[in-house]
């Protein structure tokens, strides 16, 4: 999705294909398939797999991860959170969201001319794809977003509060951060670069959900009861389905099957791999056992750290980042958050928030001008890492006082949070009269 | 007649079912509970939560039994539960007034299989 400040390579690369592909359709296929030549079939159909892919992040990826995070009480209202957004947030995406972010507008936000996806035509094109791929592929990044906020004010929230919460924050925060980025908008004029969300998704969900867990404050009895997960099990294999979805997330933000995707491939393993080694080895020296949560905490934020890297840096570039990303995040889950003292109940800022600045500047410092046209610190660009820091600054900037205004309002009209009661008593069964587990 | 509960290592309830069985005692219920006490206790860490957890995973077994097999099930009982480390756990014996068999209604029916 670097595509817009890499879309100059793209043009280059898809006018070689293309007539590639017509030589192909002249030679060996029927002239009715002609009309639809300017559509890569094989782009497309990358393109739809990735779509699912990153749906697959969410549900059910996030859900189990956080799901087993929390105590046997709140277990569905966390599954439940991160559906409904899911739901909510595809629903807000279609209406409003999308024209918000892609539409023609200015530099700041889109316009109003794709409202309800108006204009969007079954044989509208977004470079050698169909439209509609390309704005359910942006809608299942949008659905992530706000899922992941659900995680720093687990346990607490009112459910009414958090969707309005999150259909404001997908139009007023989201849509304008990913239109600065890949909509056309000043971001990426600057020369940011972010292939595949880590400032649109993952800063700007890991700061949302800092400035909540600040403004919603603790859980009843933080620090004098013990919370443990109630069930690692379901985590692990949460992660391992954000892992896996990750590559379409990532490869798929070519918006292309390419060897630009490949390599976006290749890092994306490479530093979840590193980043899952690097937690585990700080973690079994401080603390003396490898944990699985932190096998698991390590490499989904070796995932965040690349995702704005994976179309920039080479292989060593990426496990350099995977490496300190790892080592990074178990700072910020741990030290960082225990002389805080917030409650970012499932580390929504610790791993997607720090994950996510450090690997948006370290994008700068290991970009590859022969992957991705944009030479980083290393190849002598030290401006590269001034941009990336200027794009992670006005970000969190943004992000924080918008996210604080909106949270704000709603605590003073509907409230942000459950009552005492319904909180000791657990959100399953105050808020939605039901139970996880019959035993 | 007796009550008999006992506390056990979890990993020692098969032996211990083979050595009540033994003893013709085939009825019998156990439990996994979490027991608090004595210097057992172990650390749990969770990112930034660390928690010293006292309460251990053992597994509770409960059965009725006649007078005068009672010492020898509690016997027997101690012997298969026994690892020799700490944390063993402990048997207490009870003075039981009566069992009723719950499909025939009957009282003490078969103090076998109480």
């Amino acid at each position: 999705m670097a595509w817009f400040a890499g879309m100059g390579a793209v043009c280059r690369r898809s006018i070689g294909t293309v007539s590639l592909a017509l030589c192909a359709i002249v030679l060996f296929v029927p002239p009715a398939g002609a009309q639809d030549s300017a559509i890569d079939t094989g782009n497309t159909a990358w393109m739809l797999t990735s779509t699912a892919l990153v749906i697959l992040m969410t549900v059910p990826g996030l859900i189990l991860f956080y799901g087993g995070l929390v105590r046997k009480k709140n277990v569905l209202a966390t599954f439940v959170q991160c559906f409904a957004t899911c739901a909510l947030t595809s629903v807000i995406w279609m209406v409003a969201g999308y024209s918000l972010a892609f539409s023609e507008g200015n530099a700041f936000i889109g316009g109003f001319g794709a409202l309800f996806l108006n204009g969007m035509e079954v044989d509208s094109m977004v470079g050698t794809i169909p439209e509609s791929v390309f704005m359910t592929f942006q809608m299942a990044f949008a659905v992530i977003a706000p899922a992941l906020i659900t995680g720093a004010y687990a346990d607490r929230m009112k459910f009414s509060a958090m969707l309005v919460f999150n259909a404001l924050w997908v139009l007023l925060v989201y849509a304008p951060v990913c239109h600065w980025v890949w909509g056309g908008g000043f971001l990426a004029g600057d020369g940011v670069l972010d292939y595949a969300g880590g400032t649109v998704v993952h800063i700007n969900a890991g700061v949302a959900g800092l400035v909540a867990a600040l403004v919603i404050g603790k859980r009843l009895r933080y620090g004098s009861e013990h919370f443990p997960p109630h069930s690692l099990a379901l985590s692990i294999v949460g992660a391992a389905l954000l892992w896996v979805g990750w590559f379409g997330f990532n490869a798929g933000s070519a918006l292309a099957a390419d060897g630009r995707a490949g390599m976006a491939m290749a890092v994306t393993q490479i530093a979840a791999a590193g980043a899952a080694l690097s937690w585990m080895v700080v973690e079994w020296a401080l603390r003396g056992k490898p944990s699985g949560l932190g096998l698991i905490s390590g490499a989904v934020g070796g995932l965040v750290a690349i995702t704005p890297a994976a179309g920039f840096v080479s292989p060593v570039g990426g496990l350099a980042i995977g490496v300190i990303a790892g080592a990074a995040c178990y700072w910020g889950a741990n030290a960082l958050k225990r002389r805080m003292k917030y409650d970012d109940s499932l580390d929504a800022f610790g791993i997607h928030g720090i994950g996510g600045i450090v690997g948006a500047v370290l994008t700068g410092v290991f970009a590859s001008e022969a992957i991705g046209g944009v030479p980083g610190l290393i190849e002598g660009n030290v401006g590269q890492v001034w941009q990336q820091i200027w794009g992670v600054a006005i970000t969190m900037a943004y992000c924080a006082v918008v996210t604080w205004g909106m949270l704000f309002l709603i605590g003073k009209t509907i409230g942000l949070r459950v009552d005492e009661k319904a909180e000791t008593i657990g959100l399953d069964i105050s808020l939605h009269g039901e139970r996880a587990y019959e035993m | 007649m007796k009550y008999v509960i006992a506390i056990i290592q979890s990993h020692m309830l098969e032996d211990v079912k083979d050595a009540l069985v033994a003893l013709d005692i085939t009825t019998f219920t156990a439990i996994e509970v979490r027991r608090f006490g004595g210097s057992e206790e172990h650390t749990e860490f969770y990112r930034a939560a660390e928690y010293s957890v006292g309460f251990l995973p053992k597994t509770k077994i409960e059965f009725a039994v006649s007078d005068e097999l009672a010492d020898r099930a509690v016997k027997s009982l101690r012997d298969a539960a026994t690892t020799g480390s700490t944390g063993d756990g402990r048997i207490y014996v009870l003075e039981l007034a009566k069992t009723v068999q719950i499909r025939t209604g009957k009282a003490d029916a078969d103090v076998l299989a109480l």
